[in-house]
């Protein structure tokens, strides 16, 4: 048989609500600050992964999709009208700058139009783009400084530039200009291109290098979906092949920031976890006072909904009931919560994104994923919180239920034959509804537990080891060294003029240097079978990738294999500030001793050998023809191109093992080890060794002056410097992160379970109201009955306290864990946040029975006595 | 001498239009030891009469006075405490408190007064009452009927001056009431105590030593 009966169920849920207008409200705050975690997660999820994305885009220099490289004018107009591009842009390159200043700020000089200008982060913020058929230019800033230029429209200057292997000199008119981005691999200078033609005619440019004057078309496709395969697509539906040895062979380029995809997608298991376990414990806090409220709410109601069945509602109509009214009180929370949650986030993301090495200038993320991930959760919860007391509804038997003066009991006995005090009485009213006390407890001391692991934590924080790291006030080097992602390279380091001048600047007590050599020239160390193969396993490579590396790597006479290896060379004051794990780093004064960081391959006492590389060579196997460069291999060679390189091996003793600080190396590692080498002996075996970095300590009070200048003396160039204090602030503002993360974090959770406990007492109290005036007919005085109330308030405080002393207990154990991952933290255990959060607990405990009650004092014994009945 | 006794008794409910005199000049006594019961007919009047014989209700004129002392001259809170003492209740729904056991329910009133329970005398109610075997149960745990014995040996627990009983049968079948109310008479004459009770039903008042009827707020007859 079938009724329609839906609209009546429906009806009747809503009309059932509004006799209970307290956990309506209470329900909808609960789940509005559900919603909100869930939204403030997401917002700052979201937006590290979009700022992590746009700081590729800017390593990359573009945000375009791809970009068709080499065309011919012909070329451009045909492929620029493929359906699939949605917007695309043109740039053609005149040259690369040629002046000093020029070379060092690696400088392109090009046309763009507004879109290639735009996606590759060039558009003036100031002035505008040059205009054709006219002398102007526009730059940034870094560059126009760094020429001297004023930045200001009308300002006049020359450069030089290499257009395909001729150097002219050209002037134009500033008519627009940018801030550098320091993540941006090069300036640029924009001209129009009818500047660009008439240089090529003026110069009678022969085009050889294949970059000059082709077109290059930036495309925007419809989505970032397979961008390679649709720009093949559009190649070959022109008849272009994407096969580089064909006549009609088109290359392109894709945006890898693109490929490599988000944040998300690149996380490590760690964060993984740490997203997994937040979302579970906002569900589980959600979870807490969602159930608590619904079960309150329908084993207060139970009464109602027994006669609901005895006039003919079925269990599964008044579950649906309870469901509707879930569903219903959600309509209003979840907005609420999206809207106060992404408040929250765009107040968080900020203080996150400043710890990472990522842009800001991405800003908050504002992706619809966010509020669509965040209301799934935050339904999801609702409706898993409301299942069980639904089905109690459901399940109700309508005698029982009628029997049931006030909540459901449960129990059936209570022990003892003593009889009872005013606190007695309150701890069996606690007692008498164990789930709801249980859930209040927890949800109570959720708050508690986190507040302290968050002051635990930062307060752990050991500033001492932090700066163990730093053993130095001051370090100068090049961008690239200090920058995450990028490497140092001899070509661009440190000239000894610089390490010299800044050694002897006035205030600087002991200086020292430091010295290596390019990644692609390391030098190669011998490691056996058996360990390359566990520790790449440890390293989780893929065995076959492993399998082909030891078939084709280059074995020495004994089958041991060449492994690129870091060495460092130091001054006797450098060497002086390591910390010497075994042996003695003296002997490092003779020739013959290395020393070697802790390895896991290389003892003391070893006897090694070290290839120094002297000369790369590629030869071509089918002629013998011998390049230096790779750029001379004339590419339709590639393929018969082997490199021989001529090295020299030299044996060593390894005198020490040493620690040497992240921030004495290279700031980058390689699968190899790192050795430690007098710069002197160094410097004897190869010459391609150059500055890593200048560190100096300076005398007292003379930080400051310092520190303004080293900021005014890289300001501008490619050389920046670290410094104790900074570090302190780094490290303070890491520090201050975490709090203000926690904190936060701990105040929602704690407004959850204030919430759930004021639910829980105020329904305590008004569903109580017929016992309570019973109470008072049998002579109970208004003051005892207050104080049973507080009593039971304070019970809950003094459980909540217990179990977050328990809670927070049980973290110790975890402190080893703490100190692994974070090496700077000595754990430091405070109960501070538990004295300042129970007594501020407890006063509710006071305030919100002492107020209930006299709301409910209003009216008299007899007017409450008949009410109920 | 009367324990307890009422002296136009006056009580207005609502105003204008809506006007209710529930209690229209009351006046009566009981004697220690008496068992009286008042009938009437819904919104007679009786229930009023009775909060304000119990102090729970205040009326707008007239007095109460129960063991010489005239009850409306007490504050709030020494209302309370003199209610405790001198007045036993028995309600319809019997209103245990349902996270106390049996035992801790009956002693509540006397422990309230911060006095000791006389062990040996609430063990003679519980034997009389037959609530030896059930001192542990929680109220939701017994019947109707045990819930009211209860609510009896609560009302005596504390010795006072007089028990109140509102309906105390009203949810009982009548064999059941038969019982309650027997055992409500054997304990009260036993420790000499006076009752009030008031009831709609003339079968169950019959078995008080006098009937008061009450119509209108006015005493209709004495019997």
């Amino acid at each position: 048989m079938k009724v329609q009966n839906k609209k009546c169920i429906f009806r009747l849920s809503l009309k059932n609500m509004k006799s209970s207008k307290v956990r309506n409200i209470i329900a909808v705050i609960a789940v509005a600050l559900t919603t909100l975690l869930f939204t403030a997660l997401f917002t700052i999820i979201m937006s590290i992964s979009k700022g992590f994305e746009y700081s590729n885009f800017r390593q990359i220099g573009t945000r375009a999709h791809g970009e068709f490289k080499h065309l011919t004018e012909e070329q451009f107009n045909l492929l620029k009208t493929a359906d699939a591009i949605e917007e695309y842009g043109l740039r053609r390159v005149l040259g690369i700058g040629a002046d000093e200043v020029l070379i060092k700020n690696y400088t392109e000089i090009s046309f763009m139009d507004k879109n290639a200008a735009e996606w590759g982060f060039v558009t003036p913020t100031n002035g505008r783009l040059p205009k054709e058929n006219t002398n102007e230019a526009a730059a940034d800033t870094r560059l126009l400084d760094a020429l001297g230029v004023p930045v200001e429209a009308g300002s006049e200057f020359s450069v030089s530039i290499d257009v395909d292997g001729t150097i002219t000199t050209e002037n134009f008119v500033l008519c627009g200009w940018w801030e550098f981005d320091g993540a941006s691999p090069a300036s640029n200078i924009l001209i129009p291109e009818s500047r660009l033609e008439e240089t090529f005619e003026k110069l009678d440019t022969q085009f050889d290098d294949e970059n000059t004057g082709s077109y290059s078309l930036t495309v925007m496709l419809e989505n970032s979906d397979n961008i390679e395969e649709k720009m093949n697509d559009i190649l070959s539906g022109n008849d272009f092949s994407t096969d580089a040895s064909d006549e009609n062979y088109i290359a392109l380029g894709v945006n890898w920031g693109y490929m490599s995809e988000s944040f998300a997608e690149s996380a490590d298991a760690g964060t993984i976890f740490a997203i997994v376990v937040m979302l579970v414990m906002i569900i589980a806090t959600g979870y807490l006072i969602i159930y608590n409220v619904f079960r309150i709410s329908v084993s207060n109601e139970i009464r109602r909904y027994g006669m609901l069945k005895t006039i003919g509602t079925t269990g599964r109509q008044l579950y649906s009931m309870i469901l509707i009214q879930a569903i219903f009180l959600s309509l209003f929370g979840i907005p609420l919560g999206l809207l106060f949650g992404f408040g929250t986030g765009v107040a968080l993301t900020p203080v996150v994104i400043n710890e990472l090495n990522i842009s800001h200038s991405a800003g908050v993320s504002t992706s619809p994923i966010i509020f669509v991930f965040s209301a799934i959760f935050a339904v999801l919860t609702v409706l898993i919180s409301c299942f069980k007391p639904a089905r109690i509804a459901a399940g109700v038997s309508p005698i029982e239920a009628l029997r049931y003066n006030e909540t459901m009991i449960n129990n059936h006995f209570r022990k003892g034959t003593k009889g009872v005090s005013i606190p007695k009485m309150a701890a069996a009213n606690l007692v008498v509804n164990k789930v709801r006390t249980v859930l209040t407890i927890i949800s109570l001391s959720l708050s508690v537990v986190l507040f302290t692991f968050t002051v635990t934590f930062a307060n752990s924080f050991s500033m001492e080891k932090y700066l163990a790291d730093t053993p130095f006030d001051f370090q100068v080097s090049t961008v690239d060294y200090f920058m995450s992602g990028t490497q140092w390279e001899p070509e661009t380091a440190m000239t000894f003029e610089e390490t010299d001048f800044l050694r002897n600047t006035d205030g600087v007590t002991e200086s020292f240097c430091a010295y290596g050599t390019s990644i692609t020239n390391n030098p190669d160390a011998f490691y056996s079978e058996e360990f390359i193969r566990s520790h790449s396993e440890a390293l989780g490579l893929d065995k076959d990738y492993v399998d082909g590396y030891i078939s084709s790597a280059e074995r020495d006479e004994n089958g041991m294999f060449a492994n690129s290896v870091q060495v460092l060379g130091m001054d006797s004051q450098g060497l002086g500030r390591l910390k010497v794990l075994e042996g003695d780093l003296k002997k490092l004064n003779e020739s013959g001793y290395i020393a070697v960081e802790k390895s896991d391959f290389f003892k003391l006492g070893d006897k090694i050998k070290v290839r120094y590389t002297d000369l790369v060579q590629y030869v071509n196997s089918a002629d013998g023809n011998i390049y230096t460069s790779f750029e001379d291999i004339p590419k339709s060679k590639y393929a018969d191109i082997e490199i021989e390189n001529i090295y020299h091996d030299v044996w060593y003793e390894i005198c020490a093992v040493v620690d040497i600080p992240y921030a004495l190396g290279y700031r980058y590692s390689i699968s190899g080890d790192l050795f430690l080498l007098d710069v002197k002996n160094f410097r004897t075996e190869t010459e391609n060794i150059a500055p890593l970095y200048v560190a100096f300590d300076v005398s007292d009070g003379a930080e400051q002056d310092t520190e303004q200048f080293l900021s005014e003396y890289t300001d501008n160039s490619f050389l920046d410097y670290s410094s104790r204090a900074k570090k302190a602030e780094e490290f303070e503002s890491f520090r201050r992160m975490f709090l203000i993360l926690g904190g936060a974090l701990s105040f929602i959770v704690g407004l959850i379970g204030v919430l759930n406990f004021v639910n829980t007492v105020l329904t305590g109290i008004i569903s109580r109201r017929k016992e309570l005036a019973t109470l008072q007919a049998i002579g109970m005085t208004g003051k005892q009955l207050k104080t049973m109330l507080i009593c039971e308030g304070l019970f809950y405080t003094a459980g909540a306290a217990i179990t977050a002393v328990i809670l927070n207990l049980l973290t110790i154990p975890m402190s080893s864990v703490i100190e692994k991952l974070f090496w700077f933290c000595e754990f430091r255990f405070t109960f501070i946040p538990m004295a300042v959060t129970i007594p501020i607990f407890a006063l509710v405990g006071v305030v919100v029975p002492v107020i209930t009650y006299a709301v409910l004092a209003k009216k008299s014994v007899v007017e409450r006595l008949r009410e109920c009945e | 001498m009367a324990i307890v006794s009422c002296e136009k008794l006056k009580k207005v409910y609502g105003s204008g239009e809506n006007e209710v005199h529930a209690l229209d000049g009351i006046s009566l006594e009981a004697e220690q030891g008496e068992f009286v019961s008042i009938v009437g007919t819904s919104g007679s009047g009786k229930s009023t009469l009775l909060h304000m014989l119990g102090g729970l209700d205040r009326p707008d004129s007239g007095t109460v006075t129960i063991d010489g002392k005239s009850i409306f001259s007490l504050k709030d809170e020494e209302l309370t405490i003199f209610r405790r003492r001198k007045i036993g209740f028995v309600f319809q729904n019997y209103n245990l408190v349902p996270s106390l056991n049996v035992y801790e329910n009956i002693v509540l009133p006397v422990q309230l007064d911060g006095r000791e329970p006389d062990r040996e005398y609430i063990d003679s109610i519980i034997e009389t009452l037959g609530l030896s075997e059930k001192l542990e149960n929680l109220p939701n745990n017994l019947s109707g009927g045990q819930q009211q014995r209860v609510a009896i040996a609560r009302a005596l627990a504390s010795k006072p001056a007089i028990i109140l009983a509102d309906e105390p049968t009203g949810n009982l079948d009548s064999k059941t009431s038969q019982d309650v109310l027997g055992l409500l008479k054997i304990t009260s004459s036993k420790y000499t105590q006076t009752i009030v009770m008031i009831t709609h039903s003339e079968e169950i008042a019959q078995l008080a030593d006098r009937i008061i009827r009450i119509e209108d707020g006015k005493i209709a007859l004495k019997a």
